[in-house]
């Protein structure tokens, strides 16, 4: 407490100092405002993810979820697939949800919830339509993929996930005669606390990576697909852009064919460094080493595989 | 950190998010459209932290729990980045990481307003995609800053990470006008310069060229 008032005297006598450093520094104050419109723009929607986990925590526990859900676990995880339209949002409020659902019996199930939420919401298949305006195949094909990785991701889990990766622990409540308003707001409080400090480390990430990547990057995706794919995936892991923005700037990518946009918008909402550090530290760190690798995998594939499909050839 | 820690750590979260909607500083990094959101996030993270640090005044805080919170303290930058330092909006260096060479396809816009006020970056859309050509002729305004011989204007889609440059090429009547100077500009975007070769940046043929003061909110949507 005394530590908090002390570091709170400090930075509010060294604001302006900072502030001066940052006229100084065009570089500087790049990094510094991709950082605050990233934590700006995700924060209302944590916001909604923890209202949403807490009230996940009080009423609907993982064993009453699985009594839910169909038997079969490939069935349930696609229920939980399609399921993922109802929560509009973005990807930064799907991750303490997830946690929350998340049990032996409804693992598979809760991490293609996790995957499927934040890019087959209507708001971002609006916001895709809006941003690629008399091209609804690309809705299409961008509904269909993510929603294939989601499945897939949720099946290779059921198959060969480990429960024992989850290091993470959620805080239980001893306190049997809790009234579930105490259950929830614990859970918010809990779940808001270790979600935001990690999406700083994220978009501390996403701002430095966005201040050093350098604009040729962009020139040569054009010509050959496999490197037009592999190179818009990696993109969409360093931009850390919320899945409501990402079409917008695949969009303005003209230069790029129609399929490395593709899997610009597939592995976005899926994969990105934000994504990463706060898996890491909901989930836990031996979880998201193996989980986001072959998340961007798998999301690659199936949106190339989609994209050649649905929106024909390299164009 | 101790449970106390964490919730006056929630509570500064939501106070310095409301204090970024009521001054208005959230424009440097988002979209208007996002204020109501920023102001209901902030109401409950203040609600949140009130509710636990009444219930642990009044209980004592909850035993049991082991607290590993060290993470927690990297929230003090947020805090403090928002309600001590004063961040400036993206700058057009920052924005210029990507520009198209490729058309857009073509689609029809609907007809331009009377009075010919068109945001920038809609301009540079028409010039490039519009099926029913409806600049050509038209004595169009528009507003942005200088950069060189162009004017130009910061983009955000969603939030400041997402920030692109569009631009136009100025000629005739322009006057002499240092970098990052504000300007309304009047005049027609000179037919068939919005191509690849220019990279889509349409030249405009200006008859008048006022500076205007900053505006408040500098970004285009």
């Amino acid at each position: 407490m005394e530590l908090l008032l002390v570091g709170l005297a400090a930075l509010a006598l060294s604001g302006s100092w900072v502030s001066g450093l940052l006229t100084d520094h065009a570089r500087l104050a790049t990094a510094v405002t991709v950082f605050c419109g990233v934590f700006v723009q995700a924060l209302p929607f944590l916001v909604l993810g923890v209202v949403v986990s807490g009230l996940v925590a009080a009423y609907l526990t993982p064993e009453r979820l699985a009594r839910r859900l169909p038997r079969r676990p490939a069935l349930a995880v696609a229920v939980a697939g399609v399921g993922g339209a109802a929560l509009p949002g973005c990807e930064c409020g799907s991750v303490p949800v997830a946690r929350r659902l998340f049990s032996g019996a409804t693992a598979g199930a809760a991490l293609t919830f996790m995957l499927s939420a934040p890019a087959i919401n209507p708001v971002v298949l609006v916001a895709t339509a809006v941003a690629f305006p008399g091209q609804p195949q690309m809705v299409v094909a961008r509904c269909v993929a993510s929603l294939l990785t989601a499945v897939v991701m949720g099946l290779l889990w059921q198959r060969w996930g480990r429960t024992e990766w989850v290091t993470r622990t959620l805080p239980t409540h001893h306190d049997a005669g809790a009234s579930r308003f105490t259950v929830a707001t614990e859970a918010a409080r809990h779940d808001f606390l270790q979600s935001a400090a990690y999406l700083v480390i994220g978009a501390g990430a996403a701002a430095v990576l966005r201040a050093a990547v350098p604009p040729w990057v962009f020139e040569h995706v054009a010509g050959n697909l496999a490197v037009g794919v592999v190179t818009m995936a990696l993109l969409a892991v360093v931009l850390a852009l919320c899945s409501e923005a990402d079409a917008f700037v695949a969009a303005s990518l003209t230069m790029v064919p129609l399929v490395p946009r593709l899997v610009f918008l597939v592995v976005g909402p899926a994969v990105d460094v934000k994504l990463v550090a706060m898996q890491a530290g909901v989930f836990g760190r031996p979880f998201a080493v193996r989980f986001a690798p072959v998340t961007l995998v798998v999301a690659t594939a199936c949106a190339t595989a989609v994209g050649l499909l649905v929106l024909g050839g390299p164009r | 950190m101790s449970r106390e820690t964490q919730n006056i750590l929630l509570l500064l979260i939501g106070l310095s998010t409301g204090l970024i909607a009521v001054k208005g500083t959230y424009l440097n990094f988002v979209k208007p459209a996002l204020f109501p959101w920023l102001v209901v996030a902030a109401v409950l993270l203040v609600a949140l932290a009130a509710v636990c640090l009444v219930r642990d005044l009044r209980r004592g805080p909850p035993s049991g729990h082991h607290h590993r919170g060290l993470l927690a303290w990297l929230l003090l930058i947020p805090v403090a980045l928002t309600a001590f330092v004063s961040v400036p909006p993206m700058s057009a260096v920052g924005a210029e990481t990507v520009t198209a060479a490729v058309a857009p396809p073509k689609r029809a816009f609907p007809p331009l307003p009377a009075d010919g006020t068109v945001s920038l970056p809609e301009v540079v859309l028409r010039a490039a995609a519009d099926s029913t050509k409806s600049l050509e002729g038209r004595t169009v305004t528009v507003t942005g800053f200088t950069m060189g011989d162009d004017l130009a204007r910061v983009v955000i889609v969603c939030c400041a990470a997402d920030a692109q440059l569009a631009r136009i090429h100025l000629t005739g009547a322009v006057g002499q006008h240092p970098n990052d100077t504000w300007l309304k500009v009047q005049g027609k975007v000179v037919p068939g310069t919005s191509s690849p070769s220019t990279n889509f940046v349409p030249t405009m043929e200006v008859t008048r060229a006022d500076p205007i003061p900053k505006p408040r909110n500098t970004y285009a949507y």
